[in-house]
């Protein structure tokens, strides 16, 4: 029997500053290698799932658990996350001014490295290993010298979220809304660069609202969430119901509260 | 308005206008008081060696100082600089230093202070330097050799001694003494310096550094330090002013800076002063036609520091840059003032000034720009951005356009926040600790100003200085 890699349980969580209930008890359970997409309707709660599971300050769990590779997740702080090997690409990518990609790249892949005992990257490996990434999502070289997201464009800097991704290696990666904004010609790109990070030792929960990206990276599971449970759990041809009848199907079926979820 | 007039004081009446409290305003007239005895008895001491030009200059800045006496908090252009602080301090500033007399051998600890300009000052480098430790030139220090003909770069002592015809025409010329009350007692007081004179049409290939040392261990003192400079026509230098000690010192400083036609500058001010020191810096450059100023002010040192900086644009196209970098923590407080005068058409001034404060510190930007009447398509922006890194820390700004000309492009602005939390979760959630994720934030908001620096040792020195400041800052190191 395979370990999980993580396993929420019950998960409920409310946004600090004014007491808003969005997780009202969530479970979800995702075995190494697999690709959960989680779909929901705009408020169902599913950015906040990515932030919470990331450790982003504002938002009180109050109640369940989440176990990581076995750990408790939520005790470590978002940095810890990371370098055990937990990844969110953001919906929104912050633009960092006088800080070159390159350069913050390599402070996080050390900050990681180090965490496991290796020495920092040599400076060759580290530009071979940026080259050879920037190339799974066609990112362009004057990006990489560029600071961090500083004026690129909306795709340009979805692809520079997988391509740290790439770089970073993580073992579960929460693509957050990584389909928003982009036309058609960047999303395939996206797509393919995370098609391409797909292996047996990565897990990645694939947070969208449209059912489009599911034809570019296709998932094992489907849940939808919505008011903060995870309502309907299937496989992919879930997602092609959803487009078909749309969200307010699934609220009609399954009213709020009903306790099928998975 | 006059040339030289200055714009920035005209409202000297005010000063005897709103009384300051009691024990404020006696501080401060006793203070004045202890200044001009002691100006007095360092005049009746060396002042028959001295060139008649050099003495007038020391009676124009004591009857000055008479009249104006030292800032009162109510002065406006005072408001942001506890002059009282200072005030207090002053008698034993300026009479320990006089009763100790000539300064002996560099202190262990101020050395280890100068040695921070190592790469700046190293003979390796190839880059003049000359020392000024309490004042007095430091010759076993200072480092001069192999200059372009013609080229002078020497104590104000030893231009006193043999004046160059050029030194009485330029000595006090931009008048600051006249006007200002530091400027006054630095006047006042005057007896070393450095005069730098580049001819017509010399390029100094490696810049000239005056590295001030305030060496206190011995006990409290003041210096009143000079840098009188001129770039002739078409000649282009580069000078570093730097400020270093140790222990409880006022450093006055003054600069006079003249740009004859089309000729360029880069003046970099670094004030790296003790942390119980006072830091007084009044500096005034002068632009002829197409003169171009880069001015750049890195300011970290001092308990009280107030770096002025005004420009006059004289001639037609002339411009300015002025980068600014005020770094100040725990109960530190830097002033900040600029002026840039534009007098005539086709100039253009660009102001950045950056200030970064954590614990109680106190920091103030306060930048005019003046367009006068004949200072037709003008070209001139002034920014200033503050990032703060503790609840109690404050920076006051005050941007200020006087425009007295329609065709012209002016632009300010000014902004005061913290470090963006999203920026800080985004670079926590790629691994970097929150210390980490706090310090490459703040460097790369000081970023704008270090990478423009365009010497390569300076702009290392500025980055090995604003890193040290952080790593001192951070909780961690508390």
């Amino acid at each position: 029997m395979t370990t999980n890699l993580l396993e929420i349980r019950n998960l409920k969580a409310r946004i600090a500053e004014d007491g808003t209930e969005i997780l009202r008890g969530v479970n979800l359970t995702v075995k190494p290698g697999e690709v959960h997409a989680i779909m929901g309707p705009n408020g169902s709660g599913k950015s906040t799932l990515a932030h919470v599971l990331a450790g982003r300050d504002g938002y009180e769990v109050t109640d369940g658990s989440v176990l990581y590779k076995g750990k408790d997740l939520l005790s470590l702080a978002p940095e810890e996350r990371a370098r055990e090997g937990v990844f969110l690409s953001f919906q929104y990518p912050v633009e960092i001014p006088g800080v070159a990609n390159t350069y913050f790249l390599r402070m996080a892949l050390n900050a990681q490295r180090k965490h496991r005992g290796l020495p920092e990257i040599d400076a060759m490996d580290f530009l071979t290993l940026v080259e050879e990434k920037a190339r799974l999502v066609e990112m362009e070289e004057a990006l990489l010298s560029r600071n961090v997201n500083e004026g690129f464009s909306g795709g340009e800097k979805k692809r520079n979220e997988i391509f740290q991704m790439a770089v970073l290696d993580p073992s579960l990666a929460i693509l957050d809304e990584t389909d928003s904004g982009l036309d058609i010609d960047a999303l395939r790109v996206v797509a393919s660069g995370v098609n391409s990070l797909r292996s047996p030792e990565r897990s990645m929960l694939v947070i969208t609202h449209y059912q489009r990206l599911l034809n570019y990276i296709v998932p094992d599971v489907i849940h939808v969430l919505s008011e903060g449970r995870i309502v309907r759990t299937g496989d992919k041809s879930l997602a092609l119901l959803l487009e078909e009848k749309g969200y307010a199907w699934l609220e009609e079926e399954l009213p709020v509260g009903s306790g099928t979820a998975s | 308005m006059a040339r030289g007039g200055a714009p920035r004081r005209e409202r000297d009446g005010f000063l005897s206008a709103t009384a300051a409290a009691p024990p404020a305003a006696e501080a401060l007239a006793a203070a004045t008081a202890s200044a001009l005895g002691a100006a007095r008895a360092l005049d009746a001491r060396d002042a028959s060696d001295l060139p008649h030009f050099v003495r007038n200059l020391r009676r124009d800045g004591l009857e000055a100082l008479g009249k104006l006496g030292l800032p009162r908090p109510s002065d406006e252009e005072w408001r942001y600089t506890s002059v009282a602080t200072l005030a207090r301090r002053l008698p034993d500033l300026l009479a320990a230093g006089a009763a100790r007399g000539a300064s002996p051998t560099v202190s262990a600890a101020a050395r280890e202070a100068l040695a921070c300009f190592g790469p700046l000052a190293g003979e390796k480098r190839g880059l003049h330097a000359l020392v000024l430790v309490n004042g007095r030139l430091d010759p076993a220090l200072s480092h001069v050799d192999g200059l372009p003909a013609g080229v002078r770069f020497e104590p104000l002592s030893r231009a006193f001694a043999a004046p160059p015809p050029l030194l009485e025409q330029r000595l006090g010329l931009a008048g600051a003494h006249r006007s200002h009350p530091f400027a006054a007692l630095n006047a006042a007081f005057l007896s070393e310096g450095v005069w730098v004179e580049v001819p017509d049409g010399v390029v100094l290939p490696e810049p000239l550094v005056v590295l001030h040392v305030a060496d206190a261990s011995a006990g409290p003192l003041a210096c009143h330090p000079r840098v009188v400079l001129t770039v002739g026509e078409n000649a282009q230098a580069s000078v570093v002013e730097a400020y270093c000690g140790v222990g409880e010192a006022l450093v006055n400083a003054v600069t006079e800076l003249y740009l004859l036609a089309h000729a360029r500058l880069d003046h970099s001010v670094l004030q790296e002063e003790a942390l119980d020191a006072f830091h007084v810096g009044t500096a005034e450059a002068h632009l002829g036609p197409g003169a171009q100023l880069y001015s750049r002010v890195l300011s970290v040192g001092g308990r009280i520091a107030r770096n002025e900086l005004t420009v006059r644009l004289h001639g037609d196209g002339a411009g300015a840059t002025l980068d600014g970098l005020f770094l100040a923590r725990d109960a530190q407080q830097v002033d900040n003032h600029t002026l840039v005068d534009h007098a005539r058409p086709h100039g253009g001034s660009q102001q950045r000034y950056k200030g970064i404060l954590s614990g109680e510190a106190r920091g103030a930007f306060d930048g005019k720009v003046v367009v006068r009447p004949a200072g037709a398509f003008t070209d001139a922006h002034q920014s200033n951005r503050n990032l703060l890194l503790s609840d109690t820390a404050r920076v006051d700004a005050k941007p200020q356009l006087e425009i007295y000309n329609n065709d012209v492009k002016c632009t300010h602005g000014s902004a005061t926040g913290r470090l963006d939390a999203d920026a800080l979760f985004y670079l926590r959630s790629r691994g970097f600790s929150e210390d980490e994720a706090r310090s490459v934030l703040t460097l790369a908001f000081a970023s704008e100003i270090v990478d423009r620096v365009p010497l390569e040792p300076l702009r290392a020195h500025l980055t090995e200085r604003v890193l040290g400041w952080l790593s001192a800052d951070a909780p961690g190191a508390r």
